[in-house]
């Protein structure tokens, strides 16, 4: 009976962590009413010294056009492996693209912040348009952006 | 007199060649209409399909239906694809109608559909599968 019980703590106390470590997390762009083709998106989140820890999200088509979100491609210069998993199309004038992430808890809180960097062809290129810290009070609160985003929002 | 005949000849060919010609211009065109249709409706009853097909099928029904917005692989300005005389007459505006209308999100070549695995890159749940929706 003694090695059940060792066997189920063990493994109670290997899964509960995993469980607990991580946070559902919305992140909502909607983008404003601009005339031009469909945007770019990259949201990707920096530590809190300002280094690229890794993406979060990709919006865009073309690969050949993502040296346009010039933050992110420079953190990461382009590599898919970054954001294997996690593209999807890009997003029109006036469109709002929800995202949902289940992240890790230990970046909640701690200084890492989330980053959008927007692109729009022949018009717009607009790194780190959205720069927000990724915490508890901030959750809920609308961000502006200075090109293309009428507003940002996460939520968890 | 020869001349008139002739004349009448070659209208009575050229007519003839007409009427025989436009049943076959006309099913082709049916068939197309016929086929985009009956997609149009699986795609409708069964979304999740039609977008696992997308990015195969970007060169063949969907892009006749005005289902791929990003297919212009030329460098030219998108503008000359509206209609104005050069290039192939699509409306981008149209193929992201299209797109809308399927209920897909991730339609493009890079694109992944929703429920993938996320690197590994420590900012994600292991196991977990992000989510996307247009709006």
């Amino acid at each position: 009976m003694k090695p059940l019980w060792t066997v189920l703590a063990l493994t109670t106390a290997l899964t509960l962590p995993s469980i607990a470590a991580a946070r559902e997390v919305t992140l909502t762009t909607t983008l404003r009413e601009y005339r031009g083709e469909n945007a770019f998106l990259a949201l990707y989140m920096t530590d809190a010294s300002g280094a690229y820890v890794g993406s979060l999200w990709l919006a865009a088509s073309k690969a050949r056009w993502y040296d346009s979100l010039s933050d992110w491609y420079r953190a990461t210069g382009g590599s898919y492996a970054e954001v294997s998993g996690i593209t999807g199309a890009s997003v029109g004038a006036g469109r709002t693209l929800t995202v949902t992430l289940d992240l890790a808890d230990a970046l909640i809180d701690a200084g890492y912040q989330i980053h959008i960097d927007t692109a729009v062809e022949h018009l717009y290129s607009s790194p780190s348009e959205i720069v927000v810290p990724l915490t508890s009070e901030g959750a809920g609160t609308p961000v502006a952006g200075r090109a293309i985003i009428d507003s940002f929002t996460y939520s968890m | 007199m020869a001349k008139q005949l002739q004349r009448k000849v070659g209208v009575a060919a050229v007519a003839l060649a007409a009427i025989l010609a436009l049943p076959v211009f006309a099913q082709d065109t049916t068939a197309l209409a016929e086929q985009a249709a009956q997609r149009l409706k699986a795609a409708a009853a069964n979304p999740a399909d039609a977008c696992a097909g997308m990015t195969e099928e970007r060169n063949g029904w969907f892009d006749r239906i005005g289902g791929i917005f990003e297919h212009d692989d030329d460098d030219d300005d998108d503008d000359d694809d509206r209609g104005r005389g050069r290039g192939h007459g699509h409306d981008h505006d149209d193929d992201r109608q299209a797109r809308d209308n399927l209920g897909c999100i991730p339609t493009d070549q890079s694109a992944t559909q929703n429920g993938s695995q996320p690197p590994a890159n420590g900012l994600f749940n292991p196991g977990s599968a992000p989510r996307a929706q247009l709006n």
